[in-house]
C-alpha cells in the first residue's frame, strides 16, 4: 500500500501540501478570539438624522457553573451600515460576525424613514441568519437592546420570542427578515411587531427586576470606558421604572416605510383572517335559559380560515369563511337570579354564539374599512388575485380609471361558524 | 475492448452528476431570470436534453468501442482531435465552475475561511488524482456516494417541506414564453447531462435492460431536480436569486431548535463531497480527452494531459480573477453559443454520422454478464 502511494506523483503531492500546512493549524487562534458573536442587531439615526447608530448585543463568553451568558450592548455610529460594522469591530477589537442574529430592530426614526437603504445590507450580508425577525421599537432601539440585555440571561432569546407574543393574541404574525422582503417585493403591506419600552409593570419583563440580579448586561458606549460606565449607571437608574413590552402595537410597512402603527384593538380583525388569533374573546349581555344578562370569556381552541377569491359582474368578491371552535372559560352571571351552571358541560349556546360572531364580524369590518382607509394590501388580497385569477385580475384592472384604488373596489364577505369543542 | 463499469453503477454516476451539478446553484441563478418560471427552465432544458440522451443511449448500447474511436475511424484523426480539443475545454470550463461554486459555499456556509488560491490548488489537485485513474476508479467512489447523497437530499425535503408556501409558485408564465426559451439557451452551461454520458460508450457492460435502466435514471434525476426547484420556489418566492447556495440555505430557513439544526450538517457536508465527485469526473473526461491526441515520449501521455487540464484551469482561474461574478458573466455572454455549438450540435452530428453508419448494425454488442 504504501509503495503504491509513493510510486503516485500527485499522492506525494497532496501529502507534501498536508505536511506542509497541518503545523499551521497547531497556532491558528481560537474563532472565538477573532470574532464577536452578535445575536441582536438594533438600528437608529443620529439625532440630526444623518447617520446610522448601529447597536448590537454580544455574546461575551464566561466561564460559569450554570449554563448562562453574559450579553453587552455595543454601538457604532457610521454613515452606513457597513461603516458602523467597521467602527463596531474596532470597538470590541473582533470582527462582529453576524450569523446568529436572531432580531433585527429598527428604531421609530429609521422606520418611518424607510429602512430598504439599512435592509439591503443585511440582505447582501450573506452571513446574516435568514431567521432574523424583523420588529421596531417607538423610541430608541439601543435601549430596547440594552434592557433586554439585562434580561436575557440564559440564552432565551428573549427579544425574538417577545415578538411572537402579545396581549391581544397569543401567537403573532413575527415577520422575519425573509417574509419582510418577500412582501417588499410582492407590493403588499408587512406587519412587523413593535416591541416598546414601557413604563406600566403589569405586563411585559420587568427589566429593572432582572437587571438588578444579573451581573452582566451592561451599556457599553461608543465614547469612552468610563463615560460608558456612567452611562450604564444611569441607565439603571431610569429603567427601573420600566419594562419591555408587547402590548400588540404594530408597525404597518410599505415599500419599506413605516405607514403607521396600528392599536391592538385595530389588529384583531386582520388576526382573525389572517388565522393567527388565539386570544380570550369576551361578550357582554348574553341572555338565554343559562346565562342571565351574563359576561362569557372563552377561549379559541381551533380556528379555521378559508378563503374564496370571486368575481361577480366583473368586480372581485373575496369570501371568507372562518370556523372557531370554542370553550367557555369563564362565566360572570350579572343579574340577580344567578343560576349555577354545571361544570362539566361547555355552554356554547345558541346565544353565545350569536354574540361571538357579531363580535368577531365587527373586529373583521374594522380592520377591513381600515384597509382600505390606508388603501394597503394587508391581507394579501390583490396578491392573491394576481396569483390564482391572474387574467380575470388584469381584465379587472383595465376598466379601472385609477388603478391604484383596486382595493377599494374589491368587496369582502365574512360568514363566521362557531361551535363548542366539547 | 474491457467494460470498466456497469449499467448500475453508470447509472449511479449520471445520477450523481446531474443531481449535484444542479442543486448548488443554478436554481438561484436562474430565478433572478424567470422568477416563478424557474421551473418551466428547468423542464424544458431537461426535454430538450432527454431528446439527446436517447441517442446518446443508443451509442452507449450499439457501440463497443469509444466515441473517439468510433469518430476517429469514420471522420478521419484530424477532425476527432479538434473534436477532442473542443470537449476538453468545455470539461475544463465545468471544472472551474464547480471549483467556484464549492468556494463559495465554503466561505459564506460553512464559515472557513480559506486563502482562495490555496482552495483552488486544492480542488485542482483533487480533481488531478481522480482524472489520472481509469474509470473504474469512479465506480466504488459512487456507490458510497450514492447512499449519502440520497440521504441528504430525504433530509433537505423533510427539513425544508414545512416551510414551502405552494402560493409562491404562482403565478406562472409571466416572464413570457420568449425569456423561458432564452433562458433554456442561455443557461445551457449547466444543462446537457447526456455529454457526461459520452465516456460510458464502449465502457459499460450491457445486459438486457440497459437502455431502460439509463432511460429511467435520467428520468428519474430530473424529476428529482424539478421536485428540489419546486421546493426552493416555493420557500423563498421574490428572494430565490438572493439564496446563492440553494441545497443549504433551504435547510436554514425554518427556525428549529439547536439540536435538531445540527442535522443541516449533513447536508452541509455531503453536497460538497458530491459535488468533488463531479469535478473528479469532470477532470477525467477532460484528461480522457487530451490524453487521446497527446503522443509524446518524454513523459506518459497522461501525466501530459493531466499538465495540460491543470494548465488550462489555473488558466481559466486566472483570467478570471478568481471570481465569481467574472466567470458568470463569461459563461453569459460567450458560454451559450459554444455550449450549444460543442453539446448540441456536435452531439447531433454524431448522431448522423452514427444513425447514416450502415455497419452500425454489425457493431452491436451481444449482452454479456459479469464484469471483466
Amino acid at each position: 500500500m504504501t509503495k503504491k502511494i509513493l510510486h503516485s506523483k500527485i499522492m506525494i503531492i497532496i501529502i507534501l501540501i498536508f505536511a506542509l500546512l497541518l503545523p499551521q493549524t497547531i497556532n491558528m487562534p481560537k474563532q472565538i478570539d477573532l470574532r464577536a458573536f452578535v445575536i441582536a442587531v438594533g438600528v437608529d439615526k443620529t439625532d440630526d438624522g444623518t447617520n446610522y447608530v448601529l447597536s448590537t448585543q454580544v455574546v461575551v463568553p464566561e466561564p460559569s457553573l450554570s449554563f448562562g451568558e453574559n450579553l453587552q450592548v455595543y454601538s457604532a455610529e457610521g454613515k452606513n451600515m457597513i461603516e458602523c460594522i467597521e467602527h463596531l469591530s474596532l470597538h470590541i477589537g473582533k470582527i462582529a460576525g453576524l450569523g446568529n442574529v436572531s432580531v433585527v430592530v429598527f428604531g421609530n426614526d429609521v422606520a418611518v424613514d424607510g429602512i430598504n437603504d439599512s435592509l439591503d445590507f443585511f440582505l447582501r450580508s450573506k452571513r446574516l441568519n435568514d431567521n432574523a425577525t424583523v420588529m421596531t421599537t417607538d423610541k430608541k432601539a439601543k435601549d430596547l437592546l440594552s434592557s433586554v440585555a439585562k434580561i436575557d440571561k440564559n440564552f432565551g432569546y428573549s427579544l425574538n420570542g417577545i415578538a411572537r407574543m402579545n396581549s391581544e393574541s397569543l401567537i403573532t404574525r413575527a415577520t422575519n427578515l425573509e417574509n419582510f422582503l418577500n412582501d417588499f417585493y410582492n407590493n403588499t403591506a408587512t406587519f412587523v411587531s413593535q416591541v416598546r419600552l414601557e413604563s406600566d409593570d403589569n405586563m411585559g419583563i420587568d427589566s429593572s427586576k432582572s437587571g438588578g440580579q444579573a451581573s452582566g448586561g451592561q451599556d457599553t458606549s461608543t465614547v469612552s470606558a468610563t463615560q460608558s460606565k456612567n452611562t450604564s449607571s444611569s441607565d439603571t437608574a431610569e429603567s427601573e421604572q420600566t419594562v419591555v413590552s408587547n402590548s400588540g402595537y404594530t408597525s404597518v410597512f410599505f415599500k419599506g416605510k413605516q405607514v403607521e402603527v396600528f392599536e391592538p384593538e385595530q389588529m384583531k380583525g386582520f388576526n382573525n383572517l389572517l388565522g393567527i388569533m388565539r386570544g380570550v374573546y369576551t361578550v357582554e349581555n348574553v341572555c338565554d335559559n343559562n346565562f342571565d344578562n351574563a359576561t362569557v370569556a372563552m377561549s379559541v381552541k381551533k380556528e379555521h380560515v378559508s378563503k374564496s377569491l370571486e368575481f361577480k359582474n366583473g368586480i372581485p368578491q373575496v369570501k371568507y369563511h372562518l370556523k372557531y371552535s370554542l370553550k367557555v372559560e369563564q362565566i360572570l352571571q350579572n343579574g340577580t337570579e344567578q343560576i349555577i351552571l354545571d361544570g362539566n358541560k361547555n355552554y356554547v349556546t345558541t346565544a353565545v354564539v350569536n354574540k361571538f360572531r357579531d363580535l368577531v364580524k365587527s373586529q373583521i369590518a374594522s380592520s377591513i374599512n381600515l384597509e382600505k382607509y390606508y388603501n394597503l394590501d394587508l391581507l394579501s388580497t390583490m396578491l392573491d388575485y394576481k396569483r390564482f385569477r391572474h387574467n380575470d385580475w388584469n381584465n379587472f384592472i383595465k376598466t379601472l380609471p385609477d388603478k391604484e384604488n383596486a382595493l377599494s373596489k374589491i368587496e369582502f364577505f365574512v360568514d363566521v361558524e362557531a361551535k363548542g369543542n366539547v | 475492448m474491457e467494460k470498466q463499469l456497469s449499467t448500475r453503477q453508470a447509472n449511479a454516476i449520471l445520477f450523481v452528476v446531474m443531481i449535484a451539478s444542479k442543486l448548488i446553484m443554478l436554481p438561484s441563478v436562474i430565478s433572478y431570470f424567470s422568477e416563478q418560471d424557474t421551473i418551466f427552465v428547468f423542464l424544458f432544458s431537461f426535454i430538450l436534453d432527454f431528446a439527446f440522451s436517447l441517442g446518446v443511449i443508443c451509442l452507449i448500447d450499439r457501440l463497443d468501442e469509444t466515441i473517439l474511436h468510433f469518430l476517429e475511424r469514420k471522420i478521419g484523426k484530424l477532425l476527432t482531435i479538434i473534436i477532442a480539443v473542443l470537449f476538453a475545454l468545455l470539461f475544463t470550463m465545468k471544472s472551474v465552475d464547480i471549483i467556484i461554486e464549492n468556494y463559495i459555499l465554503f466561505d459564506e456556509k460553512i464559515y472557513v475561511e480559506l486563502n482562495k488560491s490555496l482552495f483552488f490548488l486544492m480542488m485542482l489537485v483533487f480533481s488531478c488524482y481522480f482524472a489520472s485513474r481509469q474509470l473504474r476508479s469512479f465506480r466504488r467512489t459512487v456507490e458510497i456516494l450514492l447512499f449519502l447523497i440520497c440521504f441528504s437530499f430525504v433530509l433537505t425535503v423533510i427539513v425544508s417541506f414545512a416551510g414551502m408556501r405552494f402560493n409562491n409558485l404562482l403565478p406562472m408564465f409571466t416572464t413570457g414564453a420568449r425569456n423561458i426559451f432564452v433562458q433554456v439557451f442561455k443557461k445551457n452551461f449547466w444543462f446537457g447531462d447526456f455529454i457526461f454520458m459520452l465516456p460510458f460508450v464502449g465502457n459499460v457492460q450491457k445486459i438486457k435492460f440497459t437502455k431502460k435502466r439509463f432511460i429511467m435514471t435520467y428520468v428519474f434525476s430530473s424529476i428529482v431536480i424539478l421536485f428540489f426547484v419546486a421546493i426552493f420556489l416555493g420557500i423563498f418566492n421574490q428572494t430565490a436569486s438572493m439564496h446563492r447556495i440553494c441545497m443549504l440555505d433551504i435547510c436554514g430557513i425554518e427556525p428549529r431548535l439547536i439540536s435538531e439544526g445540527r442535522f443541516n450538517w449533513l447536508v452541509d457536508f455531503s453536497f460538497p463531497i458530491a459535488s468533488l465527485f463531479v469535478l473528479a469526473y469532470c477532470g477525467y473526461c477532460a484528461v480522457n480527452c487530451f490524453q487521446y491526441f497527446v503522443k509524446q515520449k518524454f513523459l506518459s501521455d497522461k501525466t501530459i494531459s493531466v499538465m495540460l487540464y491543470i494548465g488550462l484551469g489555473v488558466g481559466a482561474l486566472i483570467y478570471f480573477d478568481f471570481n465569481w461574478t467574472n466567470f458568470f458573466n463569461f459563461i453569459d455572454f460567450i458560454g451559450p453559443y459554444y455550449c450549444f455549438a460543442i453539446q448540441y450540435v456536435l452531439v447531433f452530428i454524431f448522431f448522423i454520422i452514427f444513425f447514416t453508419d450502415k455497419g452500425k448494425i454489425l457493431s452491436r454488442q451481444k449482452y454479456r454478464g459479469g464484469m471483466r
